[in-house]
């Protein structure tokens, strides 16, 4: 296996794989009694940086993630989300090719979690710097350019967000009617399967356009409808329960 | 070089800035000042008492054993604390985060020894220059120049000794869970196996024994040859050659065993081949831990 160029597991390729990556743990790791300054710089240290170089690179990556008002903070006293800043400068202070984030998102606030995620997905653009993560939020992998489905260390699936929703997600179409008896015999006639809860029709469509088709023949009988594009949370669900759309 | 420094500096801070560990560290010496001033000091001098008239100089005679014996005691003390803060590391992952870098585990291993081996300098020197004004404002004299570089030569040996010691103490702990009940069992046993809370010669014949099999206690041995060598020629100058040597075997400044006094050098080898084999076990042992 070849990262970044450098084969893994050759002896004389080891250090470059370790320049080139950087690592966002899932819990933070930074000591608590240094600064985020004092922190950051440590660890910077320990790659093959020269000294300017290091200042620079420390200036860069700061500034992008807004490290100004919390530098001189022991780490120990930031809160979640500054902390989480903090980590992921400590990670990007050597400028690495590919960045891996393990679930960097988890226990942190809306705002945070939003923050995170820009930074990261600016950083992507700007430096084209390739991000791996992993996340239990399928909101986050929705961004992802490609997704990697995995169960018990196996890939069980793999592709673009659109093409695992293509195959693993559907749409959903809920429906009530004015007469639910009605409705019920259209559903029959029309050899939907569906499921019923509080009079409140679910039927799976293929997509948006064949659930406006079957709208338009029930129209007459029909109190209100909604339509649910299939999610991420979908594919994740339907994939781990081996079953395709 | 740059990353290993580093690491040293880090675990530096990180170990000065934690202030209950520092504290505890010291507990143990601190426990041994207080029993001396509440008791020690005074059972000694009215044992000595006995078979010679008391004088100003056996104070200080007395004061100069109980600082040998801290300053081998602190030399053990502070470098165990030290290695906390590479089982805090382990145990934290705070080591995965610093091998995501291109540094290898060995190098963070020993700048975890490194550490401990500064952090015991600088505690062993603040602590003698501690022992001397204390030494000095109880009656005592400054040591001379010559005497003071070589009692800091013998630090360093004894800080260097105790820095492998507890290297290969804390190869055996994985968790912080066990990293604190080895500094118990540490901190409670060192006064005892270094002969401070009491007297080698007050003690049976078996533990007497096993102070002297036990290496550290030859640092305590020599710094008290150092430390009392003028004070011992002004107490005992008006008595037999016979009561000196008595005195000597009865409180550790010499060694006797199975009926031969072991000299200085005896002492010297000790230290220096316990240095060498504690440090080839601990390599080996942290080679098989690591592939």
């Amino acid at each position: 296996m070849k990262i970044n160029g450098y084969t893994l597991d050759a002896k004389q390729d080891n250090a470059h794989i370790r320049q080139s990556i950087g690592v966002v743990f899932q819990q933070s790791l930074l000591d608590e009694r240094l600064t985020v300054r004092e922190n950051i710089l440590h660890r910077g240290r320990a790659y093959r940086l020269s000294k300017t170089q290091l200042a620079e690179n420390y200036q860069f990556v700061s500034k992008y993630l807004h490290l100004a008002d919390i530098e001189q903070q022991k780490y120990g006293t930031l809160s979640g989300g500054q902390k989480r800043r903090a980590d992921i400068t400590r990670t990007l202070i050597h400028r690495p090719a590919i960045l891996f984030l393990d679930e960097p998102a988890t226990g942190l606030d809306p705002q945070t979690r939003q923050f995170v995620w820009q930074t990261i997905k600016q950083l992507q653009e700007e430096t084209n710097m390739t991000v791996f993560l992993t996340t239990h939020y399928m909101e986050e992998a929705t961004v992802a350019n490609e997704v990697v489905v995995l169960k018990q260390g196996q890939i069980i699936a793999q592709g673009t967000p659109d093409a695992l929703k293509t195959q693993y997600a559907h749409d959903q179409m809920a429906l009530v009617f004015h007469q639910r008896e009605e409705g019920l015999q259209w559903l029959v006639a029309q050899g939907l399967s569906y499921t019923e809860k509080l009079n409140i029709f679910s039927i799976r469509v293929k997509s948006t356009l064949h659930a406006l088709a079957l709208l338009q023949q029930a129209e007459s009988l029909l109190a209100s409808f909604e339509v649910v594009k299939g999610t991420m949370d979908d594919v994740f669900i339907h994939i781990m329960e081996g079953d395709v759309a | 070089m740059e990353a290993l420094f580093s690491l040293v500096q880090r675990h530096n801070k990180v170990f000065r800035r934690d202030k209950t560990q520092v504290f505890f560290s010291l507990l143990s010496i601190i426990i041994v000042i207080i029993l001396y001033a509440v008791f020690l000091q005074k059972m000694q001098v009215d044992a000595i008492e006995q078979v010679m008239k008391a004088t100003p100089q056996l104070i200080t005679l007395v004061n100069e054993w109980l600082v040998a014996g801290l300053l081998s005691m602190i030399a053990v003390s502070t470098t165990l604390a030290a290695f906390g803060i590479m089982v805090r590391d382990y145990e934290s992952k705070a080591t995965a985060d610093f091998l995501t870098a291109p540094i290898s585990r060995a190098t963070i291993q020993f700048s975890h020894v490194l550490n401990a081996f500064f952090t015991g300098c600088i505690f062993s020197f603040l602590a003698l220059l501690g022992c001397e004004i204390f030494l000095v404002a109880t009656g005592g004299e400054w040591l001379s120049a010559g005497d003071f570089m070589q009692v800091v030569g013998l630090l360093m040996l004894s800080v260097l000794l105790a820095s492998v010691f507890n290297l290969f103490l804390t190869l055996f702990v994985q968790t912080q869970n066990a990293f604190s009940t080895l500094s118990t069992i540490v901190g409670t046993a060192l006064g005892f196996l270094c002969g401070v809370y009491v007297p080698i010669g007050a003690l049976p014949s078996f533990a007497q024994q096993l102070i002297m099999y036990f290496p550290i206690s030859h640092t305590t041995v020599l710094l008290r040859q150092y430390f009392m060598e003028h004070s011992l020629v002004k107490v005992f100058q008006n008595s037999p050659p016979s009561a000196l040597e008595a005195y000597q075997i009865q409180y550790g400044l010499h060694y006797q065993l199975y009926g031969t006094t072991l000299s200085t050098m005896a002492s010297f080898i000790v230290i220096v081949s316990t240095i060498i084999l504690l440090t080839l076990l601990s390599v080996l042992i942290y080679k098989r831990k690591h592939r």
